[in-house]
């Protein structure tokens, strides 16, 4: 059972740039902060800041921010996957050790699995205050419930935490989605309003002849 | 799956501020988290029904004094009172959650209307917010 640190890495590629400042920057894990545009007409008039190239670019970071929400939805399964196992062998141990509190001097009997569909019954003796617990690396190590409680309960707190953390970033992750996506929205409008008082100017100047493109 | 504010094609001239951004940007994430909360519920309200009818069962079943019960891996013989036991703790502890993601519930409910209310006086027909 691996530990599972969170990958934080953006699988080893160096950070992708774009071009007319639509990144302001990006956070610890590599999340491209998708720059707000205040004024469409006075960002369209950066050089080389055609329709075609902004869309294109704009395209290419919709894109890794799309990759990036469902990276973090899967950490997140994981996360979300992790958390209840750890929970059940707690319940495991405070299950016995709550006995052995008791006093009761009967074993307790269980039915463990020994393979797919086959189960074994076990006499289990909880006197003794103590469980062999699965520490990872090929290492397990024989602890009081405490001692156990302890370990797992510290396993429990962080995998909270990576699961907020994850939570968090993928919050993030999603508001730049849509920060990206109502700017191509702005942008094309703007072309389109654009074009249309082109045609209009054109239409008043005489030339009646000309069509509106689009 | 998203759940964003889209604009008409042929949007009229109103001007996007960064507040109306970040308004939009508020609105999505919440329009999510709901949705997994509601995932979550349902997960809950399952779990919630299995031990109703696990209760059931074991009060039908007169004859047997004891009972296996699943915990963790392993399934463990326990005794009819502590059966009882392991079930009110279980349901204490998911009733405990599903209150919480109601309230939760409550509150993202009651903000995104408040949010969507706002988007909609700024831009009318030319903003599209999904349910």
């Amino acid at each position: 059972m691996a530990s599972g640190a969170a990958a934080t890495s953006g699988g080893g590629n160096a950070a992708k740039t774009y071009p007319f400042g639509l990144v302001e920057k990006r956070t610890e894990r590599n999340i491209p902060m998708v720059t707000f545009i205040s004024d469409v007409p006075e960002f369209m008039k950066q050089d080389g800041a055609e329709l075609k190239n902004v869309m294109e670019a704009l395209d290419g970071l919709y894109n890794e921010l799309k990759a990036l929400e469902s990276r973090f939805v899967n950490m997140r399964q994981v996360h979300k996957m992790r958390i209840p196992e750890i929970e059940e062998t707690i319940s495991v141990v405070e299950f016995l050790q709550k006995k052995a509190e008791a006093g009761e001097d009967e074993p307790m009997i269980t039915n463990f699995q020994l393979s797919a569909s086959i189960f074994a019954e076990a006499k289990v003796n909880y006197n003794a205050g103590k469980v062999v617990l699965w520490l990872g690396a090929s290492t397990a190590a024989e602890l009081t419930f405490e001692e156990a409680l302890d370990i797992l309960k510290t396993n429990l707190k962080r995998k909270e935490d990576q699961l907020a953390q994850c939570e968090e970033d993928l919050q993030l992750t999603k508001k730049q989605v849509t920060t990206a996506e109502v700017c191509m929205a702005r942008v094309y409008n703007n072309d389109v309003k654009e074009r249309r008082a082109e045609a209009a100017a054109k239409a008043a100047s005489g030339k009646a002849g000309d069509e509106e493109e689009e | 799956m998203s759940a964003q504010g889209r604009f008409a094609e042929t949007s009229e001239e109103v001007e996007v501020r960064k507040e109306d951004q970040d308004r939009i940007n508020e609105f999505g994430v919440i329009h999510q988290k709901l949705a997994d909360l509601a995932a979550e519920r349902k997960a809950i309200e399952e779990v919630l029904m299995n031990i109703e009818d696990a209760e059931q069962e074991v009060m039908l079943a007169e004859d047997n004094d004891s009972f296996l019960v699943q915990l963790g891996s392993t399934y463990v013989r326990v005794g009819e009172d502590e059966f009882n036991e392991f079930i009110e703790k279980k349901r204490s502890e998911l009733d405990e959650k599903m209150s919480n993601i109601r309230s939760e519930v409550d509150t993202l409910d009651k903000e995104k209307a408040d949010l969507k209310a706002t988007l909609y006086a700024r831009f009318g027909s030319t903003i599209n917010l999904e349910d």
